[in-house]
């Protein structure tokens, strides 16, 4: 017995020595004294998890019933609220690169109704935008949400709204101590900020649902399970493919458990994972019958909602647009040691329930850059987020005080890093930019927009309204990448007259600010107009046949009078 | 956004997105089951699900239109079909048990 004593109290020495170093590093960080760019956290979180597996493998996690505890989530709502809302103090414009192409897509439901998904989507659509998000959107738009900075509200609630979902799923797998703390490191995490920032909308509402649907893969509800399943799978496909495969190990795990095959249980998972598929599967059938084959788009949508959001044209597999995989330690290292702790100790407790696998399938993707690896890092994080909660949770039972105070020093210095990036975050374009795309829209009908740089392609798509010509994305490119390097080299108004030609129509060529490089000689040929040049701001419209009617004329003018200032 | 906005805005939302769900969540878990927090979360997570699935397939199957009036008559539906089945379900599955025990 006096072997034992000592033995534990080793070991609490050894947990507590490994944590107050890493403190102190976290500290250093914090004040600038060390960059996190010197460590490996992701090495010291496996070493650490290892031996916390061992060392807290005895808690007691038995649940007491606490009823009060649950007004502590208006902690992280509050932290949620006031870090998303401080990028939109004095600004209005939406951040992220996205925001533009969800105003296109949005408004284009809302033209197409009374048909809930518009039959004359094109094929770039049809792969962009699963129909899910869309359906709400145009639902709510017959309710009153009638402009984009409804739906920009809308995304910021999503966003805190997964703080409940988080909260519900912790407590549900861990404990209710356990979901809060999995919130409040929600509402700070710097890799949840960073979607928020990258205007991720149908991420977030899918890995709102995901959370949902784990939840009631606990209860064993199958009918609410196979509604927010297949609402996943109508909102974003990659997060239907981690739910899918989610579900799929959590069957085989029930396999494995039940011998009996004719199980209830067994075949009830069976029929509600056949449904779930079956009902996501229905609603790309209609938009898309006419283009492909509903079994080729199926199989095709990860690689091409991959393509398309890494706006690759090779057919090479891209990582799509968030931070690289070798970077996710160092926005996550406060979070980070006592998620694979909670891994490490669910499987120690032979435990292996959703948000585990859901842990472990996305750090296969992530760190075997298999495919849309960057974008699943948000996965891994929501997964890491849950573990971590149940992590501090293991930690604050086998020992109160030392565990809380190394909770609300982590969560302080989380919550330090979150403010200082959300007080820096600025859309990625300014309001004047905005103003000016905007006013290209509705000029003439039957006329193009075109960006000559990607960085502004979803903008002058959204605001502008028009069919947008842009470098390697959408479908009225009609250029490869050396016509387009002719184009941006040229300096000869002719040469690049030619090639604007074989559109047809009148174009609307925005430069923005953020083009320094180009030579605007090659505009200045008969063919075009130069209809706002103000603050590096620059829209040329480019017609050969001069054809420009009486009324667009009229409203040309007054936009060049207004841009002026006049 | 003046008021007027911000109200409709907030009460087409709710009555969209938090609703519908909030009347399934009663027929899901009772009263004290589940606490507040989940309840909210559950709401909106069953609401986001359900709506727009019955919306698909009436228009999808019964080329019903998503108008005003045709989502609004859907989401009514959507909340009674729970409140009629809390309220009134062991009554109907008496008088359907009633009623087979007649005709056996």
């Amino acid at each position: 017995m006096v072997e034992e004593t000592k033995y534990s109290r080793l070991e609490k020495i050894i947990l507590f020595a490994l944590l107050f170093l890493f403190l102190i590093l976290v500290f250093s960080i914090i004040v600038r004294f060390v960059s996190p760019r010197l460590f490996q956290f992701e090495y010291f979180a496996i070493f650490f998890g290892v031996v916390s597996a061992i060392i807290l493998r005895d808690v007691d996690d038995r649940i007491k019933k606490r009823k009060n505890i649950c007004l502590l989530i208006l902690m992280p709502i509050i932290l949620a609220i006031t870090i998303r809302a401080i990028p939109y103090i004095d600004n209005s414009v939406p951040l992220g690169y996205d925001p533009g192409i969800y105003k296109y897509e949005i408004e284009r439901y809302w033209k197409g109704l009374p048909e809930i998904i518009p039959p004359d989507l094109e094929n770039w659509d049809r792969q962009w935008s699963p129909p899910g998000l869309f359906i709400i959107t145009s639902i709510l738009h017959l309710y009153g949400f009638n402009s984009f900075d409804h739906y920009n509200f809308l995304f910021i609630f999503f966003d805190v709204l997964v703080v409940f979902a988080i909260y519900a799923a912790g407590k549900r797998y861990f404990s209710q101590e356990a979901g809060i703390i999995a919130a409040l490191f929600y509402s700070v995490s710097l890799v949840q900020f960073g979607a928020f920032y990258m205007f991720y909308f149908k991420n977030v509402m899918a890995i709102f649902l995901a959370l949902i649907a784990i939840y009631f893969i606990k209860l064993r509800n199958y009918l609410p399970l196979v509604v927010t399943g297949a609402m996943i799978g109508a909102t974003h496909r990659p997060t239907f493919l981690i739910f899918g495969l989610i579900y799929l190990f959590y069957f085989i795990k029930d396999i494995l458990k039940y011998s009996d095959v004719h199980n209830k249980d067994l075949i009830k998972n069976f029929v509600t994972g056949c449904l779930i598929l079956a009902l996501a599967i229905a609603f790309y059938i209609p938009a898309h019958l006419q283009a492909f084959s509903v079994l080729k788009n199926i199989m095709g949508s990860v690689s091409g909602t991959v393509l398309a959001s890494a706006g690759e044209t090779s057919g090479k597999v891209g990582g799509g647009s968030f931070i690289p995989p070798e970077s996710y330690q160092y926005s996550s290292f406060f979070y980070l040691i006592l998620g694979v702790s909670g891994a490490f100790i669910s499987l120690k407790r032979r435990d292996i329930n959703p948000v585990l696998i859901w842990g472990i399938v996305s750090a296969i993707i992530v760190y075997s850059k298999m495919f849309f690896f960057n974008r699943f890092i948000i996965h891994l994080d929501v997964a890491i987020l849950l573990l971590a909660g149940a992590g501090f949770y293991y930690l604050i039972k086998y020992s109160k005080t030392p565990g809380l105070l190394i909770l609300v020093f982590l969560l302080a210095a989380s919550s330090y890093a979150s403010f200082e990036v959300s007080s820096d975050s600025e859309p990625w374009i300014d309001k004047e930019e905005v103003h000016h795309i905007s006013l290209i829209s509705g000029i003439e009908e039957d006329s193009y927009a075109m960006t000559i740089d990607a960085i502004y392609s979803p903008w002058v798509l959204g605001y502008s309204g028009k069919p947008t010509i842009a470098p390697g994305v959408f479908e009225w490119d009609k250029w490869n990448y050396s016509e387009w390097k002719r184009f941006w080299n040229s300096s000869d108004s002719n040469e690049v007259s030619e090639m604007l030609k074989i559109y047809g129509k009148p174009i609307y060529i925005y430069v923005g600010e953020k083009i320094q490089y180009l030579d605007n000689g090659k505009f200045n040929g008969s063919c075009f107009t130069s209809y706002v040049n103000r603050d590096g701001i620059k829209i040329y419209r480019f017609d050969c046949k001069n054809v420009l009617y009486k009324s667009s004329e009229e409203r040309l003018s007054n936009l060049e009078i207004d841009s002026n200032g006049n | 956004m003046d008021a007027v906005e911000v109200v409709r805005l907030v009460s087409g939302g709710a009555f969209v997105l938090f609703i519908p769900g909030l009347a399934w969540s009663y027929l899901f878990f009772k009263q004290n089951e589940i606490d507040w927090v989940e309840r909210i979360a559950l709401s909106f997570g069953l609401s986001i699900a359900l709506v727009p699935l019955a919306m698909f397939w009436l228009n999808y199957v019964f080329r019903v239109g998503v108008t005003f009036v045709n989502v609004t008559i859907v989401i009514v539906l959507l909340i009674l079909i729970p409140v009629i089945k809390l309220r009134y379900g062991e009554r109907i599955a008496s008088l359907w048990l009633k009623k087979r025990n007649i005709q056996d």
